[in-house]
C-alpha cells in the first residue's frame, strides 16, 4: 500500500492548507455573527402612532449614577454575611429595590458590560473579540446603548473605572472627541492589586458628585473582583472590600439626599457577573450568573408598597437567588422609562414590573414602547413581512384572552398571536391592567424566544466545516506511506486519536480532559520502553531504558500534581497553591535552577563550536539575569505572597525601571543572541564544509541550539510557580532521547516520537494550569513589554504563555527528528596547501572537539536518516490526529447543540481545539518546523 | 500491540516455551476453580469494599494469598521442574518419597510469597504512585492495593521461573512467550490501569473512590488474562515493533 512521495506530499500540503478554512467555516457557522439593528432608537418610532395612548409621562429621574462592582455576586449584598449594612438599610427603608440579576455566560466583563449597556444577548463571538479588544465590530460607539441616547439628548457621561468601558466606547474616529466627558480608565492588569484599581475610581467620587454638569456616571470597581480571583469569596480581604463599597454608596446616598443637584438622581448599584465557590467566574454555575442589582434613590421611599427584608436568605433551593430575579437586559428599558429616552434598539429587555410604581400613569405607554422596539428584533429575526400576515391571520380569530396563545408552538407562531392579542387590547378600549398584562405577556415570551440560542445555527455551514474537516483526515491518512503492517506506535496514536474523540461527546470528560492525558501518557511511556527494550539484547542498555521511563514517570507524577485544573475537582490542594506559598525559598531555588541549567544550555548547546567558552559564560549571565530579575519583580507584583520579603536590594536596584522596559530588554537580548547564533552556526557549517571536516555532524543542529533560545523565551512567559517545570522538562527530554536512540527503525521512532509529543504536550496544557474552561486562560504574562495594545504582539505573548509546555514539546521533537547532515567522505589531502589553511582546520576542528565528546560523533555516524521523509511523517502523525480530534468536537457541537452545557462546556472546547488546530498545530509544529529545517538546510 | 501465533522460537539457541500445568486430575480442576475463586472475591466483598476499603482489603489478602498458593502447588511446575511424563496405563506408579515431593513443591511457593511481599509490592507501589495514585493521602489502600497486585501478578511467576534474569528480562520486556501465568499477570496490570477510567466521571457515584475500580479491575483483569492467556493465544508471543 505504499504510496509514492509526490502524492503523499501534496495530500499533506492540502491538508494543512485547508485546516484553517475548515475551522473557520464551522465556527461561521456555529458562532453566528448576529447583525445589530444600526443607528439610535427614536420616540417616533416606538410610539409608534399610539402616543395618544397612555403618551409620555415626564421624567422620573435626570440623572443616574451607575456603580458597577465587578463579580458583586448577590449575596454579596442581600446575604446575612454581608459587610454592605449602609445599602441594606436603603432596602429595609424602601429608598432602594433589589432584585438578582441574571448575567448569561459567558460571565466575564466585556460581554456583561454589553449586556448591560445595549441590552442584547451578547454572542459567543463577543468572548472571542473579548481577547481581541481592538476589534472594532466589539465595539460599542456604533450602536444603540442608553448612554448613547442620553448623549443624543444632549447629556454628558462621566467614566471611572475599568478601562474595558473605554475600549467599548472609543473616541469618534472622524472628530476624534472623546465619548465620555470625563474619563480614567484604570486596567485590570495585576489581580493582586486590591486598592489601588479602587482608589482610581473613589478620588474622583467627591469632586464630580459636587459637579452639576453630567446626566451618567459610570463607575467600575475592580477590587472585589480581585479579591475573589485571588483568595475566593471566604478570603480575608472580601468583608472590608464590602464595607469599603458600603461606604462609597452611602457617600453617594448622602450626596443625593443634601444636594439640590442631585434630587432627581438614581443610584444604579449592580455587578457585571458574580463568582464561583473558588472565586473564579467564565461558566453559568450558580453565583456566576447571579450578580445584586439595586436601584437606590430618596424619591423612591413611599413610592412602593411593598417592603423588603434585608438581609435575608436565598429561595428555597438556591444559594444566590435573592428577591425576584431579572435579566441584565432589563436595565435597558428600565432605565429608559425611570429617565425618558427611548429603548436602545437591540435590547431585548423588559421592564420591571417593580418599578411601575416610579412611572405612574406612563407604565402603558412606555410597555407599549418596550413592546413595539421588541417587535422591530422579532421581525427582523422571522421576517417583517412574513410576520405581519401570521399576526393579520391571528387577528382574524378574534382572542378573547392571551391564554390562548399557550396552545400554538414555541416561537414564530406564539409571539404572532400574542402580539395579535395585544394589538386588539390596545386597540379596545379595555382597562389599564388588561393592556400592560397582555405586552408583558408578549415582552416575556419575545425575551425568552430571542434570547434562545438554538435557532441561530446556521446548520448547512456548520456540515459544511464537518464534510472539510472529514477530507483532512481522510487527506492526512493519504499522506502516510503505509499502513500495514502496523507499528505498536502507529496503532497507539489510533487509538489515542479514537478514545478522544469518543470522549469529546461526554461533557463531565471534556471538563476532565487532564485524566485522559494523565492516564494515558505513563501507559505509553512504558509501553515504549518495553517495545525498545525488547530490541535489545543487552542487558545494560535495558538498564538505561528502565533509569530512563522512571525519570519520565518520576516528572510526570510531579507535573500531575503542578497545578488542579478541571471542574470537579478545582481549588483542591496542589504544588503551586498549597505548597509553594508556604515554601517559597525552596520554589525560588527551583527557580534559580531552571535558569542556571539553560544558562548551562546555552554555553554548553546553544554557543557549542561558535564561541569560546569564556565569552559564552558572558553572554549567558548577560542574558540570564535580566531575565530573573523580571520574573522577580514580575512576581512580586503579580503573585507577592510568593516573594515575601525575598532579594529586597535587587528589587531596589531595578526599581527605577519599570516592567515593561525590563521585559524589553529580556526580548532585545533574546532576539540579539539569536541572530547572532543563526549567522555564527550558518558561517560555521559553511567553513566545515568547506575544510571537509568530520565535526560537523557533531555540533548541535541549530534546530537544538534555538531550542535553548526558545525555552528562555518560555520561561519568561512562564508564571513564577511553572518555571520549574523546566528542569522538568529538560529531564524527560534527556531520557526519551535516551531511549529513542536505542529505538530501531527509522518510521516507527518517528512515530513515537509523534506520539510522545503529542501526548506530553497536552499533559503540559494542563499541568500548568489550563483546562477546556475559558475561565482558565492566564492573561498575566500576555502583556510582557507591550505599552500600548497591540493585537499581534499580545496574541503571540498570550498564546505563548498558555501553550508554553507544548510549544516547548513541538521544538523539542524538531530537535529528536532533525536529521544531521551526513558527513561528506574525507577528501585526500591536497598538497601545496597554504600552512594558514592548515591551522585554520586544526584549530577549528580542536575547538569542536573540545565542546563535544566523543559519544556525540558515534551518534551523528549513525544518523543517515533522510530528513525530508522524516518530517513529512512526524507532520502527517500530527495532522491525523489534530483532524480526528476536531472533527470529533464539531461533531460533539452539532449533535449537542440544545445541550444544557453548549455555551459552558462544549463551546469553549470548539475554541481550545482553534487554538490548538490553528495555534499549535499550524503556527508551531508545522510552522516553526518548517522554518528550522529550511534554516538547517541552508546551514 | 499486535499479538502473533508463533509456535517456533526465534532464537534458536534458547528455545523458549510457555510453561504448560501440570496435567493431573487435581491440577486441572483447580486450574478451571481457580478463576471462578478469584472472580467472586468482588462481588462477594464489594460493598464492604467501597464502605471500608483497607480493612476490606486487609482481609481478603491472606485468602487470596492461599488461592494463589494452592494454584501454585497444585497446579504448576516449580523452578526446574519439567512436568512428569504422563503415565501410562499400565505402568505401575513410582512410589517415591511423597513427603519430599511435598515440600519440593511448598519451599519454593512459600519463597514465591516471600519475593512477592518484599519485592513485588514495593515496586508495584512505586508504580502505581507513578501512574497516578494518591501520593500524600490513601497510603494504605494504595499499599493494600498495590498487595493485591502484587498477589495475582508475580507468585505464579517466581514459582515456575524462579530468579532466573534472562527469564525475567524477557518478561518485563513482554518477549516470553504467553501461558496462563504469564497472562494472569499482564491481564491484572493491564486491568487495574482500565479500571482508572471510571473515576472522573461526574457521577458521584460512592464506589468511583479509591481504590475500588482499580481493585475490581485488577480482579477481572487477572482472570480474562488467564483464560485468555491458557486457551486463546497460548504459546504466541508478543511481537511489538
Amino acid at each position: 500500500m505504499a504510496r509514492s512521495q509526490r502524492v503523499r506530499t501534496t495530500a499533506s500540503v492540502l491538508a494543512n492548507l485547508l485546516l484553517p478554512i475548515a475551522v473557520l467555516v464551522f465556527a461561521a457557522g456555529f458562532f453566528p455573527y448576529k447583525p445589530v439593528l444600526p443607528g439610535l432608537a427614536t420616540f417616533e418610532e416606538q410610539d409608534g402612532g399610539h402616543e395618544s395612548v397612555g403618551g409620555r409621562a415626564a421624567p422620573v429621574f435626570d440623572k443616574v449614577i451607575f456603580m458597577v462592582v465587578d463579580a458583586l455576586r448577590s449575596d454579596f449584598v442581600y446575604g446575612h454575611e454581608s459587610g454592605m449594612e449602609f445599602t441594606q438599610s436603603l432596602i429595609r427603608s424602601g429608598a432602594a429595590i433589589p432584585f438578582t440579576a441574571h448575567a448569561t455566560p459567558p460571565t466575564v466583563t466585556m460581554p456583561r458590560v454589553k449586556a448591560l449597556t445595549t441590552g442584547s444577548v451578547p454572542s459567543f463571538l463577543d468572548l472571542i473579540l473579548n481577547f481581541a479588544e481592538s476589534d472594532t465590530s466589539s465595539s460599542l460607539a456604533a450602536q444603540d446603548t442608553w448612554l448613547a441616547q442620553i448623549r443624543a439628548q444632549g447629556g454628558s457621561v462621566v467614566f471611572y473605572g475599568d478601562d474595558t468601558w473605554l475600549k467599548l466606547f472609543p473616541p469618534n474616529a472622524s472628530t476624534g472627541t472623546s465619548f465620555f466627558a470625563r474619563e480614567d480608565g484604570t486596567s485590570s492588569f495585576f489581580v493582586s492589586d486590591f486598592t489601588e484599581v479602587d482608589n482610581n475610581v473613589t478620588r474622583h467620587v467627591a469632586p464630580e458628585l459636587a459637579a452639576p454638569d453630567w446626566n451618567a456616571m459610570v463607575m467600575h470597581y475592580l477590587g472585589l473582583d480581585h479579591i475573589g480571583h485571588k483568595t475566593g469569596p471566604q478570603g480575608p480581604n472580601m468583608l472590608p472590600k464590602q464595607k469599603e463599597m458600603d461606604g462609597i454608596v452611602r457617600v453617594i446616598y448622602e450626596a443625593m439626599e443634601n444636594e439640590e443637584h442631585h434630587r432627581d438622581t438614581l443610584l444604579v448599584l449592580c455587578g457585571d457577573h458574580g463568582m464561583n465557590a473558588g472565586g473564579n467566574h467564565g461558566g453559568s454555575g450558580p453565583g456566576e450568573t447571579e450578580p445584586a442589582l439595586v436601584f437606590a434613590s430618596p424619591k423612591m421611599k413611599g413610592k412602593e408598597k411593598r417592603k423588603y427584608e434585608c438581609p435575608t436568605v436565598p429561595k428555597e433551593g438556591t444559594e444566590f437567588h435573592y428577591y425576584t430575579k431579572v435579566e441584565q437586559s432589563d436595565l435597558v428599558p428600565t432605565l429608559a422609562g425611570l429617565m425618558g429616552f427611548p429603548i436602545s434598539r437591540n435590547s431585548l429587555g423588559v421592564f420591571i414590573p417593580e418599578m411601575k410604581g416610579l412611572l405612574g400613569e406612563g407604565v402603558e405607554g412606555h410597555l407599549g414602547r418596550n413592546a413595539r422596539q421588541i417587535l422591530r428584533i422579532v421581525e427582523r429575526a422571522f421576517g417583517e413581512e412574513g410576520f405581519r400576515r401570521r399576526v393579520e391571520g391571528f387577528k382574524g380569530e378574534n382572542l378573547a384572552t392571551g391564554e390562548m396563545c399557550e396552545g400554538k408552538s414555541e416561537g414564530e407562531a406564539r409571539l404572532a398571536c400574542l402580539w395579535a392579542y395585544a394589538e386588539t387590547v390596545l386597540e379596545r378600549r379595555s382597562s389599564g391592567s388588561k393592556k400592560e398584562s397582555a405586552l408583558m405577556a408578549f415582552l416575556l415570551e419575545a425575551q425568552e424566544t430571542l434570547s434562545g440560542t438554538a435557532s441561530s445555527y446556521n446548520i448547512p455551514l456548520m456540515v459544511g466545516g464537518m464534510g472539510l474537516t472529514a477530507l483532512i483526515v481522510a487527506l492526512s491518512l493519504l499522506s502516510f506511506p503505509t499502513f500495514w503492517p502496523p507499528s505498536t506506535a502507529g496503532l497507539s496514536l489510533t487509538i489515542t486519536s479514537l478514545l478522544y474523540g469518543i470522549m469529546m461527546f461526554a461533557s463531565s470528560y471534556v471538563e476532565e480532559e487532564q485524566q485522559f492525558w494523565y492516564w494515558l501518557t505513563p501507559a505509553w511511556i512504558l509501553l515504549l520502553t518495553v517495545q525498545t527494550a525488547s530490541q535489545t539484547p543487552s542487558p545494560k542498555t535495558k538498564y538505561i531504558l528502565a533509569v530512563s521511563a522512571t525519570a519520565i514517570l518520576a516528572v510526570h507524577r510531579f507535573c500531575v500534581r503542578w497545578n488542579q485544573t478541571g471542574q470537579k475537582h478545582a481549588g483542591e490542594p496542589d504544588i503551586v497553591h498549597a505548597f509553594f506559598p508556604e515554601a517559597h525559598v525552596l520554589m525560588w531555588v527551583l527557580i534559580l535552577g531552571a535558569y542556571a541549567c539553560n544558562g548551562y544550555f546555552l554555553v554548553q548547546r546553544a554557543f557549542a563550536g561558535l564561541l569560546a567558552p569564556e565569552i559564552g559564560v558572558l553572554i549567558a549571565v548577560v542574558l540570564e539575569v535580566p531575565a530573573i530579575v523580571f520574573k522577580l519583580n514580575f512576581t512580586q507584583a503579580d503573585a507577592p505572597e510568593l516573594v515575601q520579603g525575598l532579594a529586597e536590594q535587587i528589587r531596589e536596584l531595578s526599581k527605577p525601571f519599570d516592567l515593561v522596559l525590563q521585559a524589553r530588554v529580556v526580548f532585545a537580548g533574546l532576539a540579539t543572541v539569536t541572530i547572532v547564533v543563526v549567522t555564527l552556526a550558518v558561517l560555521s557549517a559553511r567553513e566545515s564544509k568547506r575544510l571537509g571536516m568530520k565535526e560537523a555532524g557533531m555540533l548541535p543542529s541549530l534546530a537544538e541550539r534555538l531550542h535553548v533560545l526558545l525555552t528562555l523565551f518560555l520561561m519568561t512567559q512562564s508564571r513564577a510557580p511553572n518555571v520549574p517545570l523546566f528542569l522538568g522538562l529538560e529531564v524527560q527530554r534527556e531520557a526519551l532521547r535516551r531511549t529513542l536512540s536505542v529505538h530501531a527503525g527509522k518510521e516507527r521512532r518517528v512515530t513515537a516520537v509523534a506520539l510522545t509529543t503529542l501526548l506530553l504536550s497536552h499533559v503540559y496544557f494542563f499541568c500548568t494550569g489550563g483546562s477546556n474552561s475559558i475561565s482558565s486562560i492566564d492573561l498575566s504574562n500576555a502583556y510582557n513589554g507591550v505599552a500600548d495594545y497591540n493585537i499581534v504582539a499580545v496574541g503571540v505573548l498570550l498564546f505563548a504563555s498558555n501553550w508554553t509546555g507544548p510549544i516547548w514539546w513541538c521544538s523539542a521533537a524538531s530537535g529528536l527528528l532533525t536529521a544531521k547532515p551526513s558527513i561528506p567522505p574525507p577528501q585526500p589531502k591536497q598538497n601545496g596547501r597554504s600552512w594558514i589553511d592548515d591551522e585554520r582546520s586544526k584549530l577549528h576542528s580542536e575547538t569542536l572537539q573540545a565542546m563535544m565528546g566523543p559519544e556525540k560523533s558515534r551518534e551523528a555516524q549513525s544518523q543517515t536518516a533522510n530528513g525530508v521523509g522524516v518530517w513529512s511523517l512526524y507532520i502527517s502523525c500530527m495532522t491525523a490526529f489534530i483532524s480526528a480530534g476536531l472533527l470529533a468536537v464539531m461533531a460533539a457541537c452539532t449533535a449537542l447543540r440544545t445541550h444544557l452545557f453548549i455555551w459552558t462546556v462544549f463551546s469553549p472546547k470548539y475554541l481550545y481545539a482553534m487554538a490548538w488546530a490553528v495555534g499549535w498545530h499550524l503556527l508551531f509544529n508545522i510552522g516553526f518546523g518548517s522554518l528550522m529545517g529550511w534554516v538547517a538546510g541552508v546551514a | 500491540m499486535s499479538s502473533q501465533q508463533s509456535t517456533k522460537s526465534a532464537d534458536p539457541q534458547k528455545p523458549l516455551k510457555h510453561v504448560d500445568i501440570l496435567q493431573n486430575q487435581a491440577s486441572l480442576l483447580f486450574a478451571n476453580l481457580h478463576p471462578v475463586l478469584l472472580l467472586s472475591v468482588v462481588p462477594i466483598s464489594f460493598k464492604s469494599l467501597v464502605n471500608d476499603p483497607v480493612n476490606t482489603l486487609l482481609g481478603l489478602a491472606p485468602t487470596v494469598a492461599l488461592v494463589q498458593a494452592i494454584y501454585c502447588i497444585v497446579c504448576l511446575p516449580s523452578t526446574g521442574q519439567t512436568p512428569p511424563p504422563a503415565h501410562k496405563p499400565g505402568q505401575k506408579k513410582k512410589s517415591g518419597k511423597p513427603v519430599q515431593d511435598i515440600w519440593a513443591k511448598v519451599v519454593p511457593a512459600l519463597l514465591s510469597f516471600l519475593l512477592t511481599l518484599f519485592l513485588t509490592t514495593p515496586l508495584l507501589y512505586i508504580t502505581t504512585i507513578l501512574f497516578g495514585a494518591p501520593l500524600i493521602s490513601h497510603h494504605l489502600h494504595t499499599i493494600l492495593l498495590a498487595l493485591h497486585l502484587a498477589l495475582l501478578t508475580t507468585p505464579q511467576l517466581f514459582y515456575v521461573h524462579g530468579l532466573d534474569l534472562s527469564t525475567w528480562l524477557r518478561l518485563v520486556s513482554l518477549q516470553q512467550p504467553v501461558d496462563e501465568m504469564y497472562g494472569m499477570s499482564l491481564g491484572a496490570l493491564v486491568g487495574g490501569w482500565l479500571g482508572a477510567i471510571p473515576i472522573p466521571l461526574d457521577w458521584d457515584r460512592e464506589w468511583q473512590k479509591w481504590p475500588v475500580t482499580i481493585v475490581c479491575g485488577v480482579y477481572a483483569g487477572a482472570v480474562v488474562g488467564k483464560v485468555l492467556g491458557g486457551y486463546v493465544f497460548k504459546g504466541a508471543r508478543m511481537k511489538i515493533n
